[in-house]
């Protein structure tokens, strides 16, 4: 069980370092989904509405469209539930907000139990909120479930390799990035 | 003490005539008497006034402190899953009304207030109400759902698309206090208009002028029972009813009166009418389902309409208040027509005090008393899936945290699986009770079904009696798990030097283990196979078979990777373990197969999400729980074994064999346990079937809990497993291990990690492996 208030006691350069790792998956990953997935069109959005005035976690607008670096494609999860939930928590990653990330994540799991790119983000949240514990099964789980899927293993394993760097272990990022990385293009 | 003459002209005037010394003593004695009682009454009343004060406020502290804590103290509420809809979603337009119905929506033309729905060729259109969830607040909106076959087509709000709409999640239970007062709390505005002043036209018409007490009241309620020749109308306020409901005694005495007077004046001079209106609303007693007492109308609009108290048309709301003058006197379940003329009578007071229109008096009279089918069949009520979730809420929160706090609980139950789960126990074993002959009543079940990836409990069965809060048979009743172990032994031999295809001897064996009684096992059949590959041993569950490979790797071997998959040593320290001579809960058994159905990962089942407190803010997130305890290629195999045992062996009789499914069947000695553990693409069941007075039942996991596993998947729809086929999986002779086609031999197929270690059989046209032929050369 983890406190979903966020540990404000994670050091700067940690966080840094975790940010970019992140980015940079986030970068690989979402620029995949952004050739593939139908992003939510403006005025068919969500129903749900972030419960600001409750617990002060307001999701940012989220911005469809932008310029991302290229990458291979990744197939986004099957159905159009798990997709805008997986849209609204990179949202919520990129706007730093791990805690609100995992629910929507988790959210989007139960309706899509085994699509590798989920367990990944999930990781990926688990990261940001320092729980490179969880993060790493998440991370081993996403590599489970990508099975042949070549470029959501890949993914995978390079979130694998974020959460060794995270956790000091540079030598095995470096290993995975050597192997996956240049797979990846 | 005698006092001096007055003055010199009294003693002039009494010197003449001297006074008698008797007299004079007497009115001496007199006066002093007189002195004497006149203090002691001072002294009394003194007292008195003190003695008074004292219990005065003794009265105001204990009515006071009742007041505001019963006002604050908010049991806990337990959410279920909400169902989620999205475009392409496997479910029928007739699932999704059953999802409404049980969520307490009503079949309407009217769609302008949240609640209700109204079926349109290909759909439905439906009103959602507001609720705030754990990560957000959805308001309430109207919202059109549309089906194609078996799945939803699109959602519709308005013209615009809606990529994911939530339902409300079910209320599924409250932890409410030992004393079993449960209640839903509401506030002055969310209390009907007609609700407050239909209250006060039929219980207390001087509420709001009163100060605590009525005499009118008194008369008009005699004169009212006087006329009508019976008890129609009490001469007790309201706040003398709240108190009364406060200190819940049958006891009429002038005394209690008196005191029940004196603290309703008392709330009256501490708090505000609307204070002591919405306290009573909250407090009245309205009825009784088993050891829980239905406080308020908050909670009384769930238990007998399954709705929201707002949503309450004015027939119900005057239903609810015709149960207060005696909730077992006119309750709806029991007595119908007398709660109904009562009703009526009330509906009728409505009118005359102008708080409904004559039309909607019309319509009200029309209306039937619209409560739900059963006490039970309302606001849903799980027992035992809630005595999971109050052992994993006792690590963080307290037991009176639960009570008091108006915490509300976000739960992974999923309200259909439930039911699915438990009525195939019902009817299953109602079936084999008629078909056996069996007594009826005599054979008990219980289930856990799982998330395969996640973990999370989605339904779990605590007896055939769902809806009674008793023995919780899924979760403290350890039997011994017979067969339903052997897997964990084929788990130890693929993590070592075995292949599927490896021989192991069925043969009868005697084992004489250190300090231990000779052990002679034997086949659940009594025969003996000889050397049978692994594949064979456990899709037929050979007993024999499995010792010898068990010995094989090492019981310390085998019980070291339990501890790895559920967390804690076995009890049993012999070699009996391999053949499951080890109690465990059907809760345990889920912790141990999920390593399997999740492919490799350890997922304690769990029943939280999270908790937030009465004002949404979130106290605690319970996150997905996994770690890899098997190699993802071994945990591959093994699950394609275990489908093999499903096609092939002893789960072959069930109607989903050949779906993709996979599973493992168990018995305990004299048939006292009968076990199943089944698992496809997304749901992990394991299923017991005993009796509570542990004597044989004569059934087999086949012949029992494989039955009801059926109907659960019946129900549910099975969702076949679609595991990465293995580069190296291999056709092999099921009977002999040896590699052979589908041409020349009876075959399964399963990964072999060193296929050239495999033998061919002669007259395939195998050609031998380079491998094999070098250890021909080489005698190895």
């Amino acid at each position: 069980m983890i406190s979903l208030v966020q540990s404000a006691s994670s050091p700067a350069l940690v966080r840094t370092r975790n940010l970019l790792a992140n980015l940079a998956v986030v970068f690989l990953i979402t620029g995949c989904a952004s050739t593939t997935v139908q992003t939510p069109q403006p005025g068919a959005s969500t129903p749900d509405r972030s419960s600001s005035s409750q617990s002060g976690r307001e999701l940012p607008e989220v911005r469809e469209n932008e310029a991302r670096p290229k990458a291979p494609t990744i197939a986004p999860p099957r159905n159009s539930g798990a997709q805008t939930l997986l849209a609204r928590a990179d949202t919520a990653l990129a706007a730093e907000q791990p805690a609100t990330a995992v629910l929507l994540l988790e959210r989007a799991v139960r309706i899509e139990p085994r699509e590798a790119l989920l367990w990944i983000r999930l990781s990926q949240a688990h990261l940001d909120q320092g729980d490179s514990r969880a993060a790493f099964q998440h991370a081993r789980k996403a590599i489970a479930l990508a099975g042949s899927q070549t470029n959501k293993r890949t993914a995978a394993w390079l979130q694998l390799a974020n959460v060794y760097q995270a956790q000091g272990k540079d030598g095995e990022a470096k290993q995975i990035r050597n192997r996956y990385g240049r797979s990846s293009g | 003490m005698p006092k001096k003459p007055a003055s010199g002209r009294r003693r002039s005037a009494s010197s003449s005539k001297k006074p008698p010394l008797k007299a004079s003593w007497f009115t001496r004695v007199s006066r002093w008497v007189l002195r004497l009682a006149l203090r002691i009454t001072l002294w009394v009343a003194l007292v008195g006034v003190l003695v008074g004060s004292g219990y005065l406020y003794y009265l105001d502290r204990s009515i006071s402190k009742t007041f505001e804590g019963r006002r604050w103290s908010v049991p806990a509420q337990v959410y279920a899953q909400p169902m989620e809809l999205y475009a392409g979603k496997r479910l029928t337009n007739a699932q999704l009304q059953d999802e409404l119905l049980r969520l307490g929506y009503r079949k309407t033309q009217d769609l302008s207030a949240p609640g209700g729905y109204q079926p349109i060729p290909g759909g439905v259109r439906l009103h959602l109400r507001s609720f705030a969830y754990m990560d957000a607040i959805r308001p309430s909106m109207r919202i059109t759902v549309m089906f194609v076959g078996n799945r939803l087509q699109r959602i519709l709000a308005g013209n615009r698309n809606m990529d994911l709409v939530r339902l409300e999640p079910a209320v599924i239970g409250s932890f409410f206090p030992s004393h079993g007062e449960d209640r839903l709390i509401l506030t002055p505005d969310q209390v009907p208009a007609l609700l407050a002043e239909g209250l006060k036209a039929v219980e207390d018409r001087e509420f709001d002028a009163h100060k605590g007490f009525s005499l009118t009241g008194i008369a008009r309620a005699a004169l009212v029972n006087l006329r009508s020749g019976e008890a129609q109308q009490g001469g007790s306020t309201l706040t003398q009813q709240l108190v009364k409901s406060y200190f819940l005694t049958n006891e009429r005495t002038i005394e209690r009166k008196l005191r029940e007077l004196a603290m309703s004046i008392i709330l009256e001079l501490r708090f505000s009418k609307e204070d002591i209106l919405t306290a009573y609303i909250n407090e009245i007693f309205l009825g009784q389902n088993g050891a829980r007492a239905i406080h308020g109308f908050g909670l009384g609009a769930q238990y007998y309409f399954n709705k929201p108290l707002n949503e309450l048309p004015p027939s119900q709301i005057a239903a609810l208040i015709s149960i207060i003058r005696g909730p077992s006197y006119y309750n709806p379940f029991r007595h119908p027509e007398r709660t109904l003329r009562r009703r009526n009578r009330i509906l009728d007071t409505f009118l005359a005090d102008g708080l409904i229109s004559n039309a909607r008096h019309q319509d009200a009279i029309g209306q039937p008393l619209g409560v739900v089918a059963s006490p039970n069949s309302g606001g849903a009520y799980y027992p035992a899936f809630m005595d999971l979730v109050r052992a994993e809420l006792s690590e963080r929160y307290s037991a009176s945290d639960l009570r008091t706090q108006g915490l509300r609980i976000f739960t992974t139950l999923r309200p259909r699986e439930q039911a699915n789960a438990q009525q195939a126990v019902s009817n299953t074993l109602k079936a084999i009770e008629q078909e056996r002959k069996y007594e009826a009543g005599s054979l008990q079940a219980s289930t856990v079904v799982t998330d395969t990836q996640t973990g999370e409990v989605l339904a779990l069965v605590g007896g055939r009696q769902g809806r009674v809060d008793g023995f919780n048979r899924a979760i403290n009743a350890r039997r011994p798990v017979g067969s339903v172990i052997k897997p964990l032994i084929v788990l130890s031999a693929l993590e070592s030097d075995y292949e599927w295809s490896s021989l192991v001897n069925d043969q009868a064996i005697t084992i004489t283990p250190p300090n231990g009684e000779p052990w002679s096992p034997r086949n659940y059949d009594g025969k003996t196979r000889g050397a049978v590959p692994i594949i064979k041993a456990l899709a037929l569950s050979l007993n024999l078979a499995a010792v010898d490979l068990g010995n094989r790797i090492g019981l310390d071997v085998v019980q070291g990777r339990f501890a790895d998959l559920v967390g804690y040593t076995p009890k049993n320290r012999y070699p009996s373990f391999f053949l499951g001579a080890e109690p465990m809960s059907p809760l345990q058994l889920a912790e141990l197969y999920g390593n399997f159905a999740s492919g490799g990962f350890r997922t304690t089942p769990k029943s939280v999400i999270a908790v937030l407190d009465e004002q949404g803010t979130p106290l605690s997130h319970h996150p997905f729980d996994v770690t890899q305890t098997i190699e993802v290629d071994t945990a591959t195999s093994l699950n394609s074994g275990l489908e093999i045992v499903m096609r092939r062996g002893t789960g072959r009789s069930s109607p989903f064999a050949q779906r993709g499914v996979a599973g493992k069947t168990g018995t305990s000695n004299d048939n006292r346990d009968s076990w199943f553990a089944g698992f496809d693409n997304s749901r992990l069941s394991i299923v017991w079937v005993g009796r509570d007075d542990n004597k044989p039942t004569g059934l087999t996991g086949t012949s029992g809990a494989l039955r009801i596993w059926n109907t659960m998947t019946e129900a549910a729809g099975p969702d076949p497993i679609t595991s990465a086929t293995s580069e190296n999986s291999i056709a092999i002779e099921y009977d002999t291990g040896l590699q052979a086609t589908a041409k020349c031999a009876d075959v399964v197929v399963l990964p072999i990690r060193r296929p050239d270690t495999l033998k061919p059989k002669s007259g395939c046209g195998i050609k031998t492996s380079f491998g094999e032929r070098l250890r021909a050369i080489f005698g190895r």
